[in-house]
């Protein structure tokens, strides 16, 4: 059913033509499978019975579960997973506060860089392959907000 | 049924039954004090007498008083004799009282004596209609009534010439007029300035609809620099023509219903303003002192707060709607710009189709952009406030003014300015877009001043903020300034007055600042004077 040795990616969206979007960008891509839920709840009911997965990448502004809240229960069952949030609402103080804490590890602005976000999830692999090895403690932000006094 | 009755007509009896000349004149007391009015009207007296209708009540209760007191001693005519006593009367007291009172308001006898017996003939005539002409028969009651009523009022007259006439009183009479003189004098003024006091505008018209009387601060809304009293002390020759509302005075003369209304009026300070305008008669009965008062309550804080509120509401609105379509805009554009770009990179960079893709991938760029500013407008970012400093703040939104040679930026900001609590994202966004239109305003260049100070505001405050502690930030330009009318249209979406087209958009500037501004519990107004320029001035909290 899945390949196990591919890397697996969660996408979230409320909107399905998102979702096929990012699907389509890991078509040529080797070593990544990506799989989409339309709700935060569908989401983990997938995580649960599939995976593991090592990203995952959700929307913010999504009906009955948010982005945010999504990711918050995934990051205390999952706390080794890869949370990305992708928004068209990059000012948004409640997404800033989510990096600053390490709940997500990278904001991507809607629309997307392709390039960007392909970069991003590379990076986010590596990361997780050095922390396996070197069994690096707490969690991890790419860019952290530094904190102002 | 029956028992009731009988028991209700024990209780009667046991309460003293009233004699009927008694009862007529207590219920008919309205009736004798609109008959002697008539009478004075008729006869003149009026020119003397009181205006309002109590001092005529007053007077008729006097009277009817003095007739059921005499009724209590003896039912009998009170006759006359030649060695009656009357200044120590009871019967004729109110006589001896209204004596005293009279002559030190300056009342002659003739003139009090005059209007005396048309009280009396107001009486007679009340008999005169209420009991009945009863053939054969000597001494009626109408008769005996009528008889009683002459000689208490006989008493009372002679008492009060006795009175009057008494030798040391009229030694005395310039001294008694004096100070009674002294006394309505300081009444007057007393009255005088309690009107000159109200806080509303009071005028007096004539038929004519001209201004009789007016205080203080209905006399400012005609001249700016009218004084306490100065109308009343003025004594102009000619009456002004009252200035408003011609139409409504009209119609409110023929109908005379009181009537109260919201008007727009340009009085003289020339800053349009809101009153909330009452029309009522002057209430003299005697219509000695008839015409028109119309009082004005100045409303305008009022009506510019509600229409503020409905702005409010209009731009919220806008808002929601704003956020909804920009989010599933912002959707599309994904999909759209996801599938350019892997459409792109699997062609041939030379094929035409690769280049068909670069030009939507321009427009696309604008789109996003447009995008954007709607989200920012919208309420998708709500505020990440931390204390800010104003001075960083202006220095960020203001720095690309210095690319511009003919414009100087002169920055006032008070040394003991408070920071304020804040997104400073979102507020730099906002001054910048208040830069940006100083700037459009002044094509030939000129001065942006901007300022800043402390403001402590109370609970209630034009601004319809909260009490508390706000900076206020004014960014003034030397431009072309905004007309009245268009003044409150300046925070609508899309609203602009340059040529559209020009610059993708263009109109969404103070909108998204308004926006910002309002989501940070702060405000945004505009002061503006077509030629000399506008000041924006903003409202932002502290701590």
């Amino acid at each position: 059913m899945i390949d196990t040795c591919k890397i697996l990616i969660l996408c979230v969206d409320d909107e399905k033509n998102v979702l096929r979007s990012l699907e389509r960008i890991f078509l040529d891509q080797e070593g990544y499978e990506v799989v989409t839920a339309i709700s935060g709840a569908e989401a983990l009911n997938i995580m649960e019975h599939q995976g593991p997965f090592r990203i995952v990448i959700s929307d913010y502004r999504m009906p009955v579960m948010n982005g945010l809240d999504f990711l918050r229960a995934v990051q205390g069952r999952w706390p080794d997973t890869i949370r990305i949030v992708l928004s068209g609402y990059a000012d948004s103080a409640e997404i800033k506060a989510a990096l600053n804490d390490g709940l997500v590890y990278k904001l991507l602005a809607k629309p997307w860089n392709a390039e960007e976000l392909l970069a991003t999830i590379d990076g986010a692999v590596e990361i997780c392959n050095l922390r396996n090895k070197d069994s690096l403690p707490g969690p991890i932000t790419e860019h952290p907000v530094p904190k102002e006094s | 049924m029956i028992v009731i009755s009988q028991r209700v007509a024990k209780v009667t009896m046991q309460a003293k039954i009233q004699h009927p000349l008694i009862s007529l004149l207590k219920e008919r007391e309205l009736w004798l004090m609109r008959r002697v009015r008539d009478y004075a009207m008729e006869r003149d007296y009026t020119r003397y007498t009181s205006t309002l209708e109590e001092a005529w009540r007053v007077s008729i209760v006097g009277l009817t008083d003095s007739i059921a007191a005499a009724m209590d001693i003896s039912e009998e005519p009170w006759e006359l004799g030649p060695d009656d006593n009357f200044i120590s009367d009871p019967v004729a007291a109110f006589g001896v009282f209204e004596a005293q009172k009279h002559r030190s308001r300056g009342i002659t006898l003739e003139m009090f004596m005059g209007l005396m017996k048309y009280y009396r003939q107001a009486y007679l005539d009340l008999i005169d209609i209420s009991f009945p002409i009863v053939q054969d028969e000597d001494c009626t009651d109408r008769d005996r009534f009528a008889r009683f009523v002459e000689r208490v009022f006989d008493r009372i007259e002679i008492a009060f010439c006795a009175e009057w006439s008494r030798k040391e009183t009229v030694n005395s009479a310039v001294d008694e007029l004096q100070t009674a003189n002294r006394q309505i004098t300081n009444e007057k003024n007393k009255f005088l300035t309690i009107f000159e006091s109200l806080p509303i505008a009071v005028f007096v018209l004539d038929d004519q609809g001209h201004i009789v009387h007016m205080n203080q601060a209905g006399a400012q809304l005609i001249d700016q620099s009218a004084t306490s009293g100065g109308h009343y002390y003025s004594c102009p020759e000619e009456r002004i023509p009252f200035p408003w509302l011609a139409d409504e005075l009209s119609r409110f003369r023929e109908s005379g219903d009181e009537m109260q209304s919201e008007y727009r009026i340009m009085p003289a300070t020339g800053n349009e303003c809101w009153v909330l305008a009452r029309f009522r008669l002057v209430q003299d009965i005697s219509f000695k002192f008839a015409g028109t008062l119309v009082i004005f309550e100045d409303i305008t804080e009022r009506k510019m707060a509600e229409e503020m509120r409905m702005r409010m509401g209009k731009l919220e609105s806008i808002g929601i709607l704003a956020a909804g379509i920009a989010h599933d805009f912002n959707n599309m554009l994904s999909v759209i710009v996801n599938n350019v770009w892997l459409a792109k990179k699997r062609l041939n960079k030379e094929s035409l189709a690769y280049q068909d893709l670069e030009e939507a991938e321009e427009s696309m760029q604008q789109a996003i952009e447009l995008c954007n500013r709607f989200l920012t407008f919208s309420k998708g970012g709500e505020p990440f406030r931390r204390l800010t400093s104003v001075s960083r703040i202006v220095e960020e939104s203001s720095a690309f003014l210095a690319d511009y040679q003919d414009i100087v930026c002169k920055e006032e900001i008070a040394d003991d300015i408070l920071p304020v609590m804040v997104d400073e994202r979102q507020i730099v966004l906002a001054m910048r877009s208040l830069f940006l239109n100083a700037l459009e305003a002044m094509p030939n260049g000129g001065t942006i001043t901007v300022a800043a100070k402390n403001l402590d505001l109370a609970a209630i405050n034009s601004l319809n903020l909260g009490a508390g502690k706000y900076v206020e930030i004014a960014v003034a330009d030397q431009g072309v300034g905004i007309p009245v009318a268009n003044q409150s249209k300046i925070f609508d979406p899309y609203y602009s007055t340059k040529d559209f087209c020009s610059q993708k958009g263009l109109g969404m500037g103070l909108a998204i600042c308004h926006s910002l501004i309002r989501k940070h519990g702060g405000h945004i107004v505009v002061e503006s004077e077509p030629g000399k320029g506008t000041t924006m001035r903003l409202y932002l909290p502290t701590v």
